[in-house]
């Protein structure tokens, strides 16, 4: 934790995140206008009582980007935990019993992972649906579950041949107790590296889904769907795109730079094989 | 002759692997709730116009007949018959194919040669102003969604400039108006991953700078470039190959989001179409497409292996 704080990318990633999230779970009080207020200045530029412009509805963009903030945020968490939980067991359960199980969990998962990303997901949305936030979740899920999986595997199968785990089998504990006790406290750190390495792509992906009209219903926008609205006006109306579209950048920033500095904090040497990964 | 026979045995790992994801995408689209015709028909659906509909589609027969047809079908070279467009996948896909490799190529290309300069720049000047602000580019250009960077450069470059086209494709251009066309794309789809790409080979060629026969190399008073260019960059780019093929083909899912904003015909934006459409065999025939791209960039990143590094044999 100290050496996180030392870190000034973390910090100021740390900041930007914070801020981003505070913005989002306050957004009914710190939002200027409520996104019900259609008024009739349609797509007007910025100002200053519409710092974002408004949008073809005659709504303040500014305020339309605070509301979706919490929809944004809260899927691509939600997807972290889900994936993450989903894949973290998979990958334990494939290292720790090895044999057959794990060679088939390992193909499966490395066959998901030799496609783009982007395909698989389409594809499972095509299966189950493009819209809901159920199937999006689901479909980032599917790309990201493999990640995590191969990962925890690799961190996994050094934890079970180590010296003290064969002495805990020797002494007589249970399979469950060995898996619990000795290994998983290996695995935390990996566990936190991961989850902090795959947030910003979930972030990416869901607003790519979201920009190409699947995922999160219309009443419901998240910011890809705000960039996806403006892009229809945005010959006359580029502030539409721009500053949803800036409000993405800068939050995925602020979560790759936190994710970098939690990276080197809790281990140096892992430092450039993760960020290899960024996935989109 | 190791090269041919390894050619060999990854053509036929390849048509496996093809022929497995073809499968599995097979009966995952139709296993699942939800019946195309439905989709299709809409408020119009009458029990005749359903069951006539089903028997034109061919999916009132058994699943594994279906699944037997579209393989004889598939041995053939006949993807079926788009059930939107009513013409068909062999003829969809064939014609915007063209479109998508110029994309791809151009966008690697461009990646590659963006990424590994500017990475190689960062590495020499390692802690330098210069190295900090090459990498803060990375970092808001890997950030950066696809579509907000397309909308920016079309913003900067054909609203505001007017130096490039808006959109389209080059139907029947001249060789110049067909890279006008090409720039904003590739540059759009590139420049995310040659954020990528730099980051890797930075942290790579730092390493390999500071390698033994690095310093001997400067102690020979070899000029800096040489050392950079020949010895460095050689072990940096074996160690790289990889993670560029991985990057390219994450690329290919990059495809959907910049033809849709560039209005481009491709395989990304048929891919598109299909899954909203829920037109199954438009989907099956450009998931085949797509698999087959995966396992060529792939070979053709093992290929370079041993080209970049002799010392690498093919087994």
């Amino acid at each position: 934790m100290k050496r996180l704080l030392k870190s000034k990318m973390a910090v100021s990633g740390g900041i930007v995140v914070v801020l981003v999230l505070i913005a989002s779970l306050l957004a009914p009080w710190v939002a200027p206008y409520s996104v019900k207020d259609f008024t009739r200045d349609l797509l007007a530029p910025p100002s200053v009582t519409h710092l974002f412009g408004t949008d073809s509805f005659g709504r303040d963009a500014l305020s339309l980007v605070l509301h979706s903030g919490l929809e944004t945020l809260g899927i691509s968490l939600l997807t972290l935990v889900i994936s993450g939980l989903i894949g973290i067991v998979c990958g334990i359960v494939s290292g720790y019993v090895g044999g057959w199980t794990d060679k088939t969990l390992s193909m499966a998962m490395q066959g998901i992972m030799s496609f783009p990303s982007m395909m698989v997901a389409l594809l499972v949305m095509g299966i189950f649906g493009t819209i809901g936030r159920a199937s999006l979740i689901g479909a980032i899920s599917v790309t990201l579950i493999p990640r995590f999986s191969m990962i925890m595997r690799g961190a996994t199968i050094p934890a079970r041949d180590a010296e003290y785990v064969t002495a805990a089998q020797a002494v007589g504990l249970s399979r469950w107790r060995i898996l619990w006790r000795h290994i998983v406290p290996n695995l935390v750190t990996p566990m936190v590296v991961v989850c902090s390495t795959y947030l910003p792509s979930i972030i990416l992906l869901e607003a790519s889904l979201s920009f190409l009209g699947f995922g999160a219903p219309p009443d419901a926008p998240t910011w890809g769907r705000i960039v996806s609205e403006g892009g229809k006006y945005f010959r006359i109306a580029p502030w539409l795109v721009m500053f949803p579209g800036t409000v993405i950048a800068v939050t995925v920033i602020g979560f790759n730079l936190l994710g970098e500095g939690i990276r080197d904090a809790v281990d140096p040497r892992i430092r450039g094989k993760l960020t290899a990964k960024s996935i989109r | 002759m190791a090269l041919l026979k390894y050619t060999f045995s990854r053509t036929v790992r390849g048509v496996v692997s093809v022929f497995v994801i073809v499968t599995i995408a097979f009966f995952a689209i139709r296993l699942v709730p939800g019946d195309p015709v439905d989709v299709w028909l809409g408020d119009y659906a009458t029990p005749e116009l359903i069951a006539q509909t089903t028997q034109a589609w061919g999916l009132d027969k058994p699943l594994v007949v279906q699944y037997f047809v579209f393989l004889r079908q598939l041995a053939k070279g006949d993807l079926g018959t788009s059930l939107r467009a009513n013409a068909s996948v062999t003829y969809l896909i064939g014609e915007v194919f063209p479109y998508t490799v110029r994309l791809m190529i151009a966008g690697a290309v461009l990646s590659v040669f963006f990424g590994v300069l500017v990475g190689a720049f960062a590495a020499v000047r390692h802690n330098s102003f210069g190295d900090v602000a090459s990498m803060t580019a990375c970092m808001i250009f890997l950030s950066i969604p696809g579509f907000v960077l397309g909308y920016l450069l079309i913003y900067l470059f054909a609203v505001t400039w007017r130096i490039f086209p808006v959109i389209g494709g080059e139907k029947a251009l001249s060789a110049a108006a067909l890279w006008r066309h090409l720039t904003l794309p590739a540059l759009s789809l590139g420049l995310g991953y040659a954020g990528t790409i730099a980051r890797m080979t930075r942290s790579t060629m730092v390493e390999v700078l500071n390698s033994d026969y690095i310093r001997t190399a400067r102690s020979k008073g070899l000029r800096q470039s040489t050392i950079v260019f020949k010895h460095a960059m050689r072990n940096t780019l074996t160690s790289l190959v990889s993670m560029i093929g991985v990057q390219i083909i994450v690329m290919l899912g990059g495809l959907v989001v910049t033809e849709t904003v560039f209005s481009r015909p491709g395989l990304g934006r048929l891919y598109f179409t299909a899954v909203s459409a829920r037109d199954y065999p438009l989907m099956q025939g450009s998931i085949l497409v797509i698999a087959v791209c995966v396992v060529v960039v792939t070979f053709l990143v093992d290929i370079s292996y041993g080209i970049i590094d002799p010392r690498i044999q093919y087994t």
